[in-house]
């Protein structure tokens, strides 16, 4: 076996040997890209059923006409197809789907070299999915990976917790790489995920330290699709059409007729004969006759979601392009919740016909119109479309609105659902935004073993932000009052970031004597972000000339009244990074291996001594099935030990700190927080005051992150069983956290955030898959299950308290946000007031609220999370489904603590448990008496409810048209497919969305979504 | 072919050569060096505005209206205030940890303006500086003296717990016990002596000579020095007489400044210009904002309502009334008749913000009855009362107390009426409750469906507990816990 490697550039291009004999039967050899041979490939020719599989040394033979196409396929590699011509012998290198390339932070290396533990995830499980944000499809498929999406507004934020929470206050989220540009974490709903080719998620410190103090959290590589040299053009067509949905929950609301009754009962309400002001009761007929209307119909819909994209490939010689053109619109669920975007991408790469200058230009420009009504997940009653879908009384329905004016006398709770109307009609929100990501990486070979290369990125992303709120509408008439007819306003907020990378390295690769394979880099990358924004809220709207984003209807400051001073802000930020770091990987025979690396980090968020930071990791591998050990008849085809430790940074603390701007990014929060300084700004009966902006935190410095990971890679039993099992154990030391601190010192606040505390994080990564039944020839059935799974144990092993804890945070030797409170312990049967355990254990009905609380060992965080997956594939049919699971999380139900809550009668609807209540006649019960005494009164467990859950994530059933019945209509491609996501979880939560770890309430709850689509190639 | 490789290379390379300092060594714009941020006296005024910003009285008005007798739970009620109408206190109710954050914040403000006094250059300009050096100290004086009425068991003994004085710029790794009683009075006497002696101050929104006097008659009353308070208040009340009905209306419509020692201005687009926290004992937004969502009236979803036996306690012909309630009887909406709370109508066309009138010659007069009392005068007692009344009725009344008890309750009660929702009560009944046999007043309508209708003037829950947010920072503080908590 002869294998150069030639760094991050050279693809392992498939060998195909010509040799002119003119026979009919063809033979040759199937080998893997390290060389070995490959047992049990299957050789097709395709469109018939012959067949031939390769034995021991890889050898084949099967017979073939010169002008058929034969196919080489085997698990776990990429399936080769090769027209035979004249050819008779054809010998060929597979490529290893996994991703031939593995990346290791900087630089890449094989499957068979790779000492770091990374998971990669391709196209193939991720495109077509209905979701905008590339982070939500994701979910479940990369152990250790936890997605979680509290919001189901499209494209919406997730939080991506790797490997536990590793952090209090820092940013716990990982750092984004996009073909070399790095990019903003948060905003991915303008990017399409259609153009992603493989995503790897770098999870061990042994591949992230090069990435410094940024990469504490994992690192997660994106590359997008490139076209292929010598390939004529291929355009592809994607259409997916989605139909989103509420997921239902089991709250059991009343209806008309037994809230009316309720109501009456308890003398509060429309039932009591309150709300109109007749002061006379329902009567039974009344009550009878009352409607009941589900006001989740008029909050929430079916969403439909269209999403398009195609895209044209081709290459010639020296050149390669791939170009995207996608249109994606998606109706939330939740009214006024839509994302439309409008996506280009141009990658174009091109290299020398010597091959020693290669470039490539990877550029997308994008557009997204984001409606997104704030305020969701609130309790106000004027403003959250979800607090009236759930909560509003079912006596009511939309024909009992008519105007804003008409509400605000008289001013009811009840009419919430009528208040939410008018705001649809009044009130939007929206963020538009133009988001550019390009890299341009330029590669040249000085010699054959050296090479100099230089990657440039930038993130541009432009967003402006317009909201306003109408001057008839119930809301502006409601707080401007008599005085201020025009109390309507918009509001618009432009930010503008931009990042720009800039990494430059030399390159060493060579094979010394065969075995000897040496690859050293050294590199320095410049980091800088800017932040330029400017803001307007302008008060007091004309409504015969206003027009959303336009200013022609605001009203002037007038004489005789400040109301309609409009205010104006500007902002001017900007955050770096230099960093020189090396790299050096030696690997002996693909037996054995060492690789370790070391960064040196300066950051703009950090002064004196902390501002420089080194990171480092070392790690191993030893490929234990090149040995004698198992001999030549083994089971066991693949068997690989890694070990490493690194020590990386997080420099990002996270205390939303953000000066006020808009929703800025990760780059713009909390800059300059080392510093003790003042501002100036507008105070006491408006007069201009200078005070204290921030309380310098004086030490502040990185968090750094030390990672112990062993992991073995393997395949058995003709690589039917294939996996890799890694542990890890991994401290957080200075982290940053708050310590408490006395209110005398006057910062208006009881803690100040610090480097303090160490956090530790252990568990095990699982990833497995095995071919159940193979198939033998094409269209045989075949049945592949696999899955990922993570167990974590967070631990705080050191706080900065003398007791070893802080409420909130947790306590040393115990999880992260360990739940501390007092516990619920039922209804009294005497009485039906709420009973408590206080902290001995006993019960009271008047816990004392500090001293009766006692830590619980739950939070909201799951232990054990992971998904399996079945995936058949029959004739030309496949149908793949993710079951995703988690257990070990708590959640308090805010949702079912609020339609419990007695005191909401008569202006909410409650649920059906309310009839359930203590009565003298119903002592026994888990309601108390509507008119307990302490109910409302102390923060329990009464409400946390454990949270574990099993989603059927993923489910796709799909058809690929025959090729040779394609080709009569001049198709290369076609295939059609259903999909769905979240079609059923079984948890015992009863709200809307088990998925989410929040412990919000009247949130946004993420939808079912079924899909219908096909892929057309061209 | 190459030349041009080598350029791009060339370019390229210039990436290994950007300024390292041009990335790390940022500057933010648009914030100063502590150490370069008060300098002139100019900028000592701008700090005082913000310690002045840092005067709050809406959390305690909050608190005083619920726990006590000024409110009912009102019919457009999302649930307010339900735990702290039953008498639900506690070490970590909202109050008592926001009152302690906010106040020790004003505090370190202050002492900003009196520490920068002696630091920066104000040749030519002393009389200014000391101005602002007299307001800084009266500000530090009347955070502190919030304090001492809600967390001092009993202010008139000297040797017991205080507050902690803070009297210097705190680091944030600052933390204290308590003084005693005794220091911390000694430090609001002094603050406001000197106070007295600098300011030239005359406008009535921020401390003036008259002020700090008053607010040290206040003081003294608070811990029953009242050879300390009498001769102060009679001054003022001399120099401010009582308001006219008609002006006394006015008053709470911010559109006269009768009676009015000072205000604290709250004006459109301040920094209290908004809703702020509805239903929490929380400082900052409107003032009317604590009792109904969005302006006077029943139309403002007023979540709180005069409570019954306020209601009743003013007579129709007593201009106090009609300031402090406007009156729905009945309001078929709710059922019944519905008193909504009337003080904060708003101002400047601003529904529900107004200022608050935090010193006003009333309180004198109300503090000369107290004196009065305590000198076993319930004659005397009920001549300063009696002047009130007159001015609030308009007419002469006749005001008499058979006993010094009952001095003590009349007193109570006119307060009661004078100063509703203003934040007085609760501190005024755990003065004055015992002596007067007075205690919460809830009428049984408004407090049964609570079970929430007594609470002993002896329980330990007249005093506010040390916040237990502030024994997480400053543990040893435990130890000197109010009882009962």
């Amino acid at each position: 076996m002869k294998t150069k490697l030639n760094g991050i550039l050279t693809l392992l291009l498939a060998l195909v040997v010509q040799v002119a004999f003119a026979q009919q039967t063809v033979t040759g050899k199937v080998t893997g890209p390290d060389g070995d041979e490959i047992f049990g490939a299957t050789v097709s020719v395709k469109g018939t059923s012959t067949f031939a599989t390769t034995d021991f040394d890889g050898m084949y033979t099967i017979q073939a006409s010169p002008e058929s196409t034969l196919v080489f396929a085997f698990t776990g590699y990429d399936a080769y197809e090769v027209v035979v011509g004249n050819q008779t012998l054809i010998n060929v290198e597979l490529k290893n789907s996994l991703g031939e390339v593995v990346v290791i932070g900087y630089r890449t290396t094989t499957p068979i070299k790779s000492s770091v533990a990374t998971s990669v995830v391709t196209d193939e499980t991720i495109k077509n999915r209905p979701n905008a944000n590339i982070l939500q499809t994701l979910s479940g498929q990369v152990a250790g990976l936890n997605i979680n999406t509290v919001s189901g507004q499209p494209g919406g934020d997730s939080t991506i917790n790797l490997r536990g929470i590793g952090t209090i206050n820092g940013n716990t989220e990982p750092l984004f790489v996009i073909d070399g540009a790095f990019v903003d974490e948060d905003n991915f709903r303008s990017l399409n995920p259609q153009d992603i080719k493989s995503i790897s998620v770098l999870r061990d410190a042994a591949a992230t330290a090069i990435y410094g103090n940024r990469g504490a959290n994992g690192v997660v590589v994106i590359e997008t699709n490139q076209g292929s040299y010598e390939t004529p053009l291929e355009i592809s067509f994607n259409s997916l059409t989605t139909f989103t949905e509420l997921q239902d929950n089991d709250y059991n609301m009343m209806n008309s007729q037994q809230l009316l009754t309720l109501e009456r009962e308890r003398g509060v309400g429309f039932g009591a004969g309150v709300y109109q002001g007749t002061g006379v009761p329902l009567t039974d007929a009344e009550i009878a006759a009352a409607g009941t209307n589900d006001w989740r119909e008029d909050f929430f819909r079916t969403g439909i979601t269209q999403n398009n994209t195609v895209s044209l490939s081709s290459g010639g010689k020296n050149t390669r392009q791939f170009t995207s053109i996608g249109y994606f619109d998606q109706e939330g669920i939740l009214v006024q919740s839509r994302l439309k975007r409008f996506n280009l991408r141009s990658n174009v790469s091109g290299k020398t016909e010597n091959d020693k200058f290669n470039y490539r230009l990877n550029l997308t420009a994008n557009y997204s119109d984001n409606q997104a009504p704030n305020q969701i997940g609130t309790g106000a009653i004027n403003r959250n479309y979800v607090l009236a879908g759930f909560q509003g009384v079912p006596w009511l329905n939309a024909n009992d609105y008519t105007t804003g004016a008409d509400l605000l006398s008289p001013l009811l709770f009840a009419n919430t659902p009528l208040f939410l109307l008018d705001r649809l009609d009044t009130y939007n929100r929206k963020e538009e935004e133009i988001k550019v990501v390009g890299s341009l990486n330029l590669n040249y070979k000085i010699t054959d073993d050296i090479s100099i290369n230089s990657t440039s990125g930038i993130d541009y992303q432009n967003n402006i932000l317009t909201r306003f709120e109408a001057s008839d509408s119930f809301n502006a008439l409601l707080f401007g009052g008599a005085a201020n007819p025009l109390a309507g306003f918009q509001q618009q907020a432009t930010i503008r970031e931009f990042t720009f990378n800039q990494t430059t390295s030399l390159n060493y690769n060579k094979v010394f004597n065969e075995k000897h394979s040496l690859n050293v880099g050294l590199y320095t990358e410049y980091f800088k972000a800017h932040l330029r924004g400017f803001r307007y809220f302008a008060e007091g709207l004309d409504p015969r000339t206003f027009a959303e984003g336009d200013g022609s209807g605001f009203v002037a400051d007038q004489p005789n009244n400040d109301f309609y001073i409009d205010t104006a802000g500007a902002d001017n930020n900007n955050s770096g990074l230099f960093s020189y770091f090396g790299s050096l990987d030696y690997s002996y025979d693909d037996k054995y291996g060492v690789s370790g690396t070391i960064r040196r980090d300066a950051s703009s968020r950090f002064t004196g001594d902390n501002k420089w930071g080194t990171f480092f990791a070392a790690s191993a591998f030893w490929n234990i099935h090149k040995e004698n050990f198992f001999g030549e008849e083994s089971d066991i085809n693949f068997l690989k030990l890694r070990a490493s430790y690194g020590e990386v940074g997080n420099q990002y603390v996270d205390l939303n700190n953000n000066f006020g701007i808009f929703s800025p990014s990760v780059q713009f929060l909390d800059l300059g927080l080392f510093r003790d300084t003042f501002a100036t700004g507008s105070g006491y009966a408006g007069l201009q005051t200078i005070g204290v902006a921030n309380f310098g935190l004086g030490g502040l410095s990185w968090e750094t992150t030390k990672e112990f990971n062993v992991g073995l890679d393997f395949e058995v039993f003709n690589s039917r069983l294939r996996g890799s099992i890694d542990a890890y154990y991994r401290d957080t030391t200075d982290l940053f956290t708050s310590t408490n601190i006395s209110g005398l010192a006057g910062t208006n606040g009881y803690s100040l955030p610090g480097n303090f505390g160490v956090l530790n994080n252990r568990g095990i990564d699982l990833t497995v898959n095995y071919d159940l039944i193979r198939k033998k020839e094409e269209g045989d059935f075949a049945l592949t299950i696999g899955g990922v799974a993570n167990v974590n144990k967070n631990v705080i092993r050191d706080l900065n308290a003398e007791d070893g804890q802080i409420i909130g945070t947790g306590r040393e030797g115990n999880r992260l946000f360990e739940y501390y409170t007092i516990r619920y312990a039922g209804v009294n049967p005497a009485n039906g007031n709420v009973l408590f355990l206080d902290a001995n254990g006993d019960l009271t009905e008047n816990p004392n609220p500090d001293t009766d609380r006692v830590w619980l060992n739950k939070d909201l965080f799951p232990e054990f999370t992971g998904s399996f997956n079945i995936n058949t594939e029959y004739k030309n049919f496949y149908l793949n489904t993710q079951w995703n699971f988690a257990t070990g999380l708590d959640r308090f139900d805010n949702d079912l603590s609020t339609v419990q809550d007695p005191t909401n009668l008569g202006q909410f609807n409650v649920s059906t448990d309310l009839l359930d209540a203590w009565t003298p006649t119903n002592r026994n019960t888990a309601i108390p008496s509507l008119d307990a005494t302490n109910i409302n009164t102390f923060a329990s467990t009464r409400y946390l409810q454990s949270a574990d859950y099993l989603n059927l994530r993923f489910v796709t059933l799909g058809y690929n048209f025959q090729e040779d019945v394609l080709s009569k209509i001049g198709v290369s491609r076609l295939s059609v497919f259903l999909n769905a996501e979240n079609l059923v979880t079984f948890s015992s939560w009863r709200g809307y969305d088990p998925l989410a770890q929040t412990n919000g309430s009247r949130g946004f709850p993420t939808p079912r979504q079924i899909s219908i689509g096909l892929e057309l190639g061209i | 072919m190459m030349k041009k490789f080598k350029l791009v290379f060339g370019l390229a390379l210039a990436g290994l050569f950007f300024s390292c300092e041009d990335a790390t060594d940022i500057r933010q714009p648009g914030v100063l060096d502590a150490a370069s941020a008060i300098q002139s006296v100019d900028d000592m005024q701008d700090a005082l505005i913000n310690a002045y910003t840092g005067m709050f009285v809406t959390a305690e008005q909050h608190f005083t209206s619920v726990f006590t007798d000024e409110i009912r739970i009102g019919f457009d009620s999302g649930g307010q205030g339900q735990s702290l109408y039953r008498f639900n206190l506690a070490s970590n109710n909202a109050g008592p940890s926001n009152v302690w954050r906010n106040n020790y914040a004003g505090i370190r403000r202050a002492n900003l303006v009196i520490e920068a006094a002696a630091n920066i250059d104000a040749t030519g300009d002393e009389a200014r500086r000391d101005d602002l050096l007299g307001q800084a100290h009266a500000i530090r004086a009347w955070q502190h003296l919030q304090l001492a009425g809600l967390y001092i068991v009993d202010m008139s003994d000297d040797n017991s717990l205080g507050v902690p004085v803070v009297d210097f710029v705190t680091g944030t790794d600052y933390s204290a016990l308590r003084n005693t009683t005794g220091e911390t009075f000694q430090l609001i006497y002094d603050d406001l002596d000197l106070a007295a002696s600098l300011i030239t101050e005359t406008n009535n929104v921020l401390f003036t000579q008259d002020a700090a006097r008053a607010l040290k008659a206040r003081a003294a009353a608070y811990r029953e020095d009242y050879g300390t308070a009498a001769p102060l208040a009679q001054s003022l009340l001399s120099s401010y007489p009582l308001a006219s009905t008609s002006d006394y209306e006015d008053v709470f419509e911010d559109t006269s400044n009768a009676e009015v020692i000072m205000k604290l201005e709250r004006t459109l687009n301040d920094a209290f210009d908004g809703q702020g926290s509805t239903g929490v004992s929380a400082n900052g937004g409107w003032a009317g904002a604590k009792y109904a969502f969005t302006g006077p009236g029943v139309t403002g979803s007023p979540y709180y309502e005069v409570a019954t036996n306020l209601y009743n306690a003013f007579d129709a012909a007593d201009v106090r009334r009609g300031v402090n309630a406007e009156a729905f009887e009945p309001l078929p909406a709710a059922g019944r008749n519905v008193y909504t709370v009337n003080k904060y109508r708003g101002s400047e066309g601003q529904p529900l913000m107004n200022d608050h009138k935090i010193l006003r010659s009333s309180e004198m007069a109300l503090i000369l009855a107290e004196a009065r009392a305590a000198a076993n005068d319930p004659s005397g007692a009920a001549g300063f009362v009696d002047q009130v009344r007159d001015a609030r009725y308009g007419s002469d009344q006749t005001t008499a107390f058979g006993s010094t008890a009952d001095a003590w309750g009349g007193i109570l009660d006119e307060r009661r009426k004078e100063f509703a929702f203003e934040g007085h009560r609760y501190k005024d009944l755990r003065r004055m409750g015992a002596k007067g046999n007075r205690t919460v007043d809830r009428a049984s309508e408004d407090c049964t469906p609570f079970g929430a209708c007594d609470l002993a003037i002896t329980d330990t829950r007249w005093t506010w507990p040390i916040p237990l947010n502030e024994f997480n920072g400053n543990p040893a503080l435990r130890a000197q816990q109010n009882p009962g908590y």
